[in-house]
């Protein structure tokens, strides 16, 4: 019996570890645009929601943001144009899982396509989480090669 | 085994080739709008009716915005892999060939080179895609704000296969040209995402073109309803269009016994030799069925345009 509570035990926190390390990789954010930006460049605003005030670092807010930019787009108004996804459809992150995995992970190469500016966090106590707000500058048009060139994005040419 | 090794070498290499497609050609123009309101136009009087057709020219060369704007967008499509063709440049060229072609003699006779009149109208820029831009400047008191539209025009189907457009945010200090700047880079991904869309469906469902078949009036009683072994020969190309058209796609749009109207005809992107398929093309595949066997009608084909032709059936 002692053997059997154990065993459960073992299999419970086992599971409970795999779960708190996934949350570690799923992105909670919302995206928006931030205002406009240089030729090759767009600015926006990433809204994370986190557990823990420690947990909203800029890393996060780097990954959140190129994301967006990759997957979600953003809406246009208050002078800002709305923005397609770079990849065309979320599907697209599940079909080239074996890329955008490792490129969206912790210290993941996106963090190296963007820049938070300098003071824009913001951060709020909702309920028992907070919410950080964060004003990243991605490099759009550097991204957008980069994907092209790893061929999971398509090039505006390619079919001719 | 180095039989098997060329033998598989003669199989790929030429599929290889035939599927190097060849790039659409793209051209950005100044909008009809934006040439009239800036007074970049000229008028000819047509059959009694004045005729108003914008002078790019002259546009080209006087408004420095208009470069700008379409240095601009050929830098960002160019980016894409996507280099365009040259307004002022194809401009200058084609002044550049009419001039040599009026000048130009043989050798051996010295004569001149066979022009018509509809030789010199049809010698204009041609590209797949047009890219129109216009834009406007609103003032709100020392406010400024930028209103663009860019759309991109099917020269075979005449459809607006993409575009994008919007009013800026209103600045005191931004200057014209930059606001213009702003505003071309913020709509650019917009515009080549729509783009994107009509290329992918371009390769799955072929070029959009119409065809238009005229029969001659010149007392051999050849008409759409004269019949070949128990069909008439409207019902006979009707045919030939549903197994020649890319998933048996066009519409018949109208038909009298004298004429045949097809639209939204979708053609393959390559004949089956690889060389790139066009209206004319389309057409002349057509043209060949009807002068053999047991047909044997002689049929003039006269190009309209990259997505239009019509065959003139009955005599050449």
């Amino acid at each position: 019996m002692k053997h059997l509570i154990c065993t459960l035990f073992a299999f419970l926190l086992s599971f409970f570890a795999i779960q708190a390390k996934d949350d570690g990789n799923v992105l909670n954010y919302e995206i928006n645009c931030g205002g406009s930006a240089v030729q090759g460049y767009s600015l926006v605003k990433v809204k994370v929601t986190v557990k823990k005030a420690k947990d909203a670092t800029d890393d996060l807010a780097k990954r959140c943001a190129v994301h967006g930019v990759v997957f979600r787009g953003y809406a246009g108004g208050q002078g800002c144009v709305s923005q397609p996804p770079l990849a065309g459809s979320a599907m697209s992150e599940q079909q080239y899982s074996d890329f955008y995995k490792p490129f969206f992970e912790k210290g993941g190469a996106c963090a190296g396509y963007c820049t938070v500016v300098d003071g824009s966090m913001l951060i709020t106590k909702v309920d028992k989480q907070y919410v950080a707000s964060f004003v990243v500058n991605v490099a759009r048009d550097r991204l957008r090669k980069d994907l092209e060139s790893a061929g999971v994005i398509r090039k505006l040419s390619s079919g001719f | 085994m180095r039989k098997y090794l060329f033998l598989l070498i003669a199989i790929v290499a030429p599929l290889t080739l035939m599927a190097q497609a060849k790039l659409p050609k793209l051209m950005v123009v100044p909008s009809d709008v934006w040439c009239s309101e800036h007074g970049y136009v000229q008028t000819y009087e047509v059959m009694g009716e004045s005729e108003v057709i914008p002078d790019y020219k002259r546009a080209l060369q006087e408004n420095r915005d208009l470069l700008s704007v379409i240095s601009k967008i050929n830098i960002l499509m160019a980016e894409r892999g996507f280099p365009l063709q040259d307004l002022s440049q194809t401009v200058k060229s084609i002044q550049r060939i009419t001039q040599e072609n009026s000048v130009m003699t043989t050798s051996t006779s010295g004569s001149s080179l066979a022009e018509s009149p509809v030789d010199r109208l049809r010698r204009i820029a041609r590209a797949d895609i047009i890219l129109e831009v216009d834009w406007g400047i609103n003032e709100n008191g020392p406010k400024r704000s930028v209103t663009y539209n860019l759309r991109g025009l099917d020269a075979y189907s005449n459809k607006q296969v993409a575009g994008a457009e919007g009013t800026g945010a209103p600045s005191f200090s931004a200057e014209v040209p930059v606001l213009i700047e702003e505003a071309v880079q913020n709509h650019m991904e917009n515009f080549s995402t729509q783009l994107r869309q009509h290329f992918d469906d371009m390769l799955t469902n072929g070029r959009e073109v119409t065809i238009e078949l005229q029969a001659v009036d010149n007392g051999m009683n050849l008409t759409f309803e004269t019949e070949y072994n128990g069909k008439e020969l409207g019902e006979i190309i009707d045919e030939w269009m549903h197994d020649n058209t890319v998933e048996h796609r066009y519409t018949k749009n109208d038909a009298t016994e004298n004429y045949l109207l097809f639209d939204q005809v979708r053609i393959p992107l390559y004949k089956t030799n690889g060389q790139a398929m066009d209206a004319d093309g389309f057409a002349r595949q057509l043209r060949n069925m009807l002068r053999e066997a047991p047909y044997n009608i002689t049929c003039k084909v006269v190009n309209r345009g990259l997505g239009r032709c019509l065959l003139i059936v009955g005599e050449k």
